[in-house]
C-alpha cells in the first residue's frame, strides 16, 4: 500500500515521459525527411533552373507591355504578317486605390488579365495560323480568346486576334 | 522447518517478545528499503526520461534551423507548382486557336475559297465566380465562295468529322452575280 503510494505518481510521470519522448522522436523524424525531402527539392530546383526562369517568365510581375509588345512584333515578322493595331482593351482606373503599375488590369481569382485586341494583315491564311501559333507559345503566357480571319471586297485578308495577358504582382 | 508459537501471548516469555519484535523490525527496514529502493530507481528513470525529452527537444530546435534554410527554396518551388497548375487551367480555359484554324485549313477543298472565319465577340457574357472563368460556347462563322454546291457540302461534311466541333449547320449559300460564285456560310459550334 505504502509503495503504491511512493510510486503511483513517478509510474504515471514515467508514462507520460515516455509518451513525451515518442512524440518528440516521431516530431524529430519527421523533420528530418523534410530535411532530406528539401535537399532533393534544392537539388531539382538547381538542375531546373532554365524551366522555373521560363515559368516565372510566363506571369511577370508588371504589365511589362514593352516587352510583350516586342515579343509579338517578332512573332508577327517570323510569320509574314503585318500589323495593323495592338490595342489595349482593359480600362484605365483612375482611382487612388489602384496600383499605378496595375492600371488597365482586371482581377480574376490571384491574378490580374490584361486583355489585347491586335489586328493584322496576313498575306496568306497560312502566315495567319503561324501567327496563331508563335502568339500561342510567346514567353510570356498568352490566351486568345477569339481569332478571326476575313477577306474584304478588295481581297485583302485581315485576322483579329483577341487575347488576353496575365500579371501576378 | 517453520516454527509456530500457539502459546497464549501471556504464556509467551519475555525473551519471545523481544525477539519477535526484532524479527518485525527487521523486516520492516528491509521492506522500506524495498520501497525506497524501487522509487528511487523509478525516480532515475524518470529523470534519464526527462533527459531524454530535452535532448530531443534541443534537436527539434536544430533540425528545425537546418530546414528553415530551405525556406527560400520551398517558396520558389511552390510559386512554381503554382504556376504550372495556372498554366494547365488557363490551356483549358481557351480553344487552341492555331490549332482550329490549320484543322479548317486542312479540310477546305482546293476549289473553295474561305472569306471569313470569325466567332462572336467573348467579353462581359464570361461568368466570373470564385477566381474561376468559364468561357460561352463559342460558335464559329465560315463564310467562302464557290463555284458549284458540292464543294461546300464537302467542306461540310469534312468539318463534321473534326473532333473539334459539336455540330456544323449549313446555313445559306447565294448566287453572287459580280462574282459567279456561290457565298455561303456554315455555323460550327466549337466543342468545350
Amino acid at each position: 500500500m505504502i509503495s503504491y503510494f511512493f510510486s503511483y505518481p513517478l509510474v504515471k510521470k514515467i508514462d507520460e515521459s515516455k509518451k513525451e519522448v515518442q512524440s518528440k522522436q516521431s516530431e524529430l523524424k519527421a523533420l528530418e525527411k523534410k530535411e532530406e525531402e528539401l535537399k532533393e527539392l534544392e537539388l531539382n530546383y538547381r538542375s531546373f533552373q532554365d524551366k522555373i526562369d521560363l515559368l516565372a517568365g510566363l506571369f511577370p510581375k508588371a504589365k511589362n507591355v514593352s516587352d510583350y509588345i516586342t515579343q509579338v512584333e517578332n512573332a508577327a515578322s517570323g510569320s509574314g504578317v503585318f500589323i495593323k493595331t495592338i490595342k489595349i482593351s482593359g480600362q484605365t482606373k483612375d482611382n487612388k486605390e489602384v496600383d499605378p503599375k496595375l492600371t488597365q488590369l482586371s482581377k480574376i481569382g490571384d491574378f490580374y488579365e490584361l486583355p489585347v485586341d491586335i489586328t493584322t494583315e496576313p498575306v496568306s491564311f497560312e502566315n495567319f495560323v503561324n501567327f496563331t501559333l508563335k502568339m500561342e507559345t510567346l514567353s510570356r503566357f498568352t490566351s486568345i480568346k477569339k481569332s478571326s480571319l476575313k477577306i474584304d471586297t478588295n481581297g485583302v485578308m485581315e485576322g483579329t486576334t483577341n487575347l488576353v495577358i496575365y500579371v501576378l504582382p | 522447518m517453520v516454527k509456530v508459537n500457539l502459546l497464549p501471548p501471556k504464556e509467551r516469555t519475555k525473551k519471545q517478545v523481544i525477539k519477535e519484535n526484532l524479527i518485525a523490525i527487521f523486516l520492516s527496514a528491509i521492506a522500506l528499503l524495498l520501497i525506497a529502493g524501487f522509487s528511487a530507481l523509478l525516480f532515475f528513470y524518470e529523470n534519464s526520461l526527462q533527459g531524454k525529452v530535452k535532448s530531443t527537444q534541443s534537436a527539434i530546435a536544430t533540425q528545425q534551423e537546418k530546414n528553415n534554410q530551405y525556406k527560400d527554396v520551398e517558396k520558389v518551388v511552390t510559386e512554381l507548382n503554382k504556376n504550372i497548375e495556372r498554366v494547365g487551367t488557363l490551356q483549358k480555359q481557351y480553344p487552341k486557336w492555331s490549332n482550329i484554324l490549320n484543322q479548317i485549313r486542312e479540310k477546305t477543298p482546293v476549289d473553295i475559297q474561305l472569306s471569313e472565319i470569325s466567332s462572336p465577340v467573348v467579353s462581359a457574357s464570361l461568368e466570373k465566380g470564385e477566381g474561376k472563368k468559364k468561357a460561352p460556347p463559342l460558335i464559329l462563322t465560315i463564310k467562302g465562295f464557290s463555284k458549284s454546291q458540292y464543294p461546300i457540302m464537302k467542306l461540310k461534311e469534312a468539318l463534321t468529322t473534326l473532333s473539334l466541333f459539336d455540330y456544323v449547320d449549313f446555313e445559306s449559300s447565294t448566287w453572287q452575280k459580280d462574282k459567279a460564285k456561290y457565298e455561303f456560310v456554315l455555323k460550327a459550334k466549337l466543342k468545350t
